[in-house]
């Protein structure tokens, strides 16, 4: 396969290991072949790499199976998701989810990532609803700055950053590419 | 617009909506932006430095923002310094050696400008900080439509990059039509090796080339990324009124 194939949650064969997509961005110099960037992690050490492949290279990509799921509960170290239809379980670790284990609250479902049936780790959907728990109340005049933001904490203990208008039990929805705040949920 | 200059227009520009394909977006891609192009005839590209640089503090200062110095450094000296190699005499096995050293990942099929494109992601372009800076002289063999320096070895060109975003890419316009008859046959041929679409060879601007004078020069500046660097903004969404993520559910 061409890397230019490549999308977020591709599983590539790649110096004897598997690794997941968890970026990757298309480059061209100008002139000359295109390349595409990524980040890949590595499924057995979860260690993260950047790497950059050439788009006429040729790639080994795995057979995965996506299957949405909704996230349960953790005992701390193992993260359980149900399938809604079979009622089937399966738990990951924390090291399996890694960065996105923050954006986890329970009832949010999620894309599971299976090969051979085991599964793998998750994806995100784009954007996920929380609702404000705890936020400082806006301080008038304070826009002099230009950078009219202050730090909220979600009901998952999620920390964004949101415009100074949003209050405690505002809904809101979080990108969780970037972990910026997007929108507020009009009532 | 390059024809335009040849049919004698001296100082040309154009503020348009441009599309790119095959892209992904987020992050500093949106499919179609908003792009400022400008020609000076009887000016190189390091006047053009001077004049980009004038028009960002601009634009900067409407916004409140103020810029500390341009920085200018060419192509060779970043990969003297990062990579440790002479660009002067690099050769496609020095490249390689460079890629291996520092542990690159490279393919069988790589040419030697393959080679030194994997260099400058992995080992330049993340190096560049956060404050303004002009990367110029790229090896000619980076450069399809400008002039190369005087030791043949370089062409014209510099990009500006500012918090690690590439904003615009000039260069002193290559005028000799034989020359760009050479490079237009050239690239074609890559274009067909790689498998991208192969377009047919402009004769028109070939035939107006001799009437354009001699230097001349041609940046395109993305705006919404000028946009994005001004406010201090990190997502091209951020600054478009319909990002393609809000047109399209993806």
């Amino acid at each position: 396969m061409s890397p230019n194939e490549i999308r977020k949650g591709t599983v590539i064969r790649f110096d004897g290991a598997l690794w997941i997509v968890t970026e990757f961005q298309r480059v061209s110099p100008g002139k000359g072949s295109s390349f595409v960037r990524t980040r890949i992690k590595n499924l057995t050490t979860g260690k993260v790499v950047e790497n950059n492949f050439k788009s006429a290279e040729s790639l080994d990509f795995e057979d995965v199976q996506y299957k949405k799921m909704q996230y349960l509960f953790n005992d701390g170290h193992l993260y359980t998701f149900m399938d809604n239809a079979s009622y089937e379980q399966v738990a990951l670790s924390k090291e399996d989810i890694g960065e996105d284990i923050k954006f986890l609250k329970e009832g949010v479902e999620v894309m599971i990532i299976l090969h051979n049936g085991n599964p793998l780790t998750i994806e995100l959907p784009n954007k996920i609803e929380y609702t404000v728990a705890e936020t400082e109340p806006a301080v008038k005049g304070n826009t002099a700055s230009g950078n009219v933001t202050k730090e909220a904490k979600m009901d998952n203990g999620l920390v964004v950053k949101v415009p100074i208008f949003i209050g405690e039990g505002d809904q809101i929805i979080v990108n969780t590419d970037s972990g910026d705040y997007a929108e507020r949920v009009s009532k | 617009m390059k024809k335009l200059l040849g049919q004698g227009m001296e100082e040309i520009f154009t503020l348009t909506k441009v599309f790119r394909n095959n892209e992904e977006f987020g992050g500093v891609h949106n499919p179609e932006f908003t792009m400022l192009e400008w020609y000076a005839q009887g000016a190189d590209y390091l006047a053009c430095m001077d004049e980009t640089e004038a028009l960002v503090r601009e634009v900067g200062k409407a916004f409140g923002k103020m810029f500390p110095a341009f920085r200018r450094l060419r192509v060779r000296d970043l990969f003297l310094e990062k990579v440790g190699l002479d660009l002067d005499w690099a050769t496609k096995t020095s490249l390689q050696e460079a890629c291996d050293r520092m542990s690159i990942h490279t393919d069988l099929s790589d040419t030697e400008s393959d080679l030194y494109y994997r260099l400058f992601l992995s080992k330049i372009e993340p190096e560049l900080g956060k404050d303004p800076i002009f990367v110029y002289d790229y090896p000619a063999f980076q450069a399809a439509l400008s002039k190369l320096t005087p030791d043949g070895k370089y062409g014209q060109r510099f990009e500006l990059y500012i918090d690690g975003i590439e904003l615009c890419n000039a260069f002193t316009e290559l005028t000799d039509p034989i020359e760009q008859r050479k490079r237009f046959m050239s690239e074609l041929a890559e274009r067909k090796a790689s498998g991208k679409p192969a377009y047919p060879i402009d004769e028109t601007l070939l035939r107006l080339l001799p009437s354009v004078r001699q230097p001349t020069y041609g940046n395109a500046l993305g705006v919404d990324r000028l946009h994005l660097v001004v406010t201090g903004r990190s997502s091209i969404e951020d600054v478009l009124l319909f990002p393609v993520s809000s047109i399209f559910s993806l």
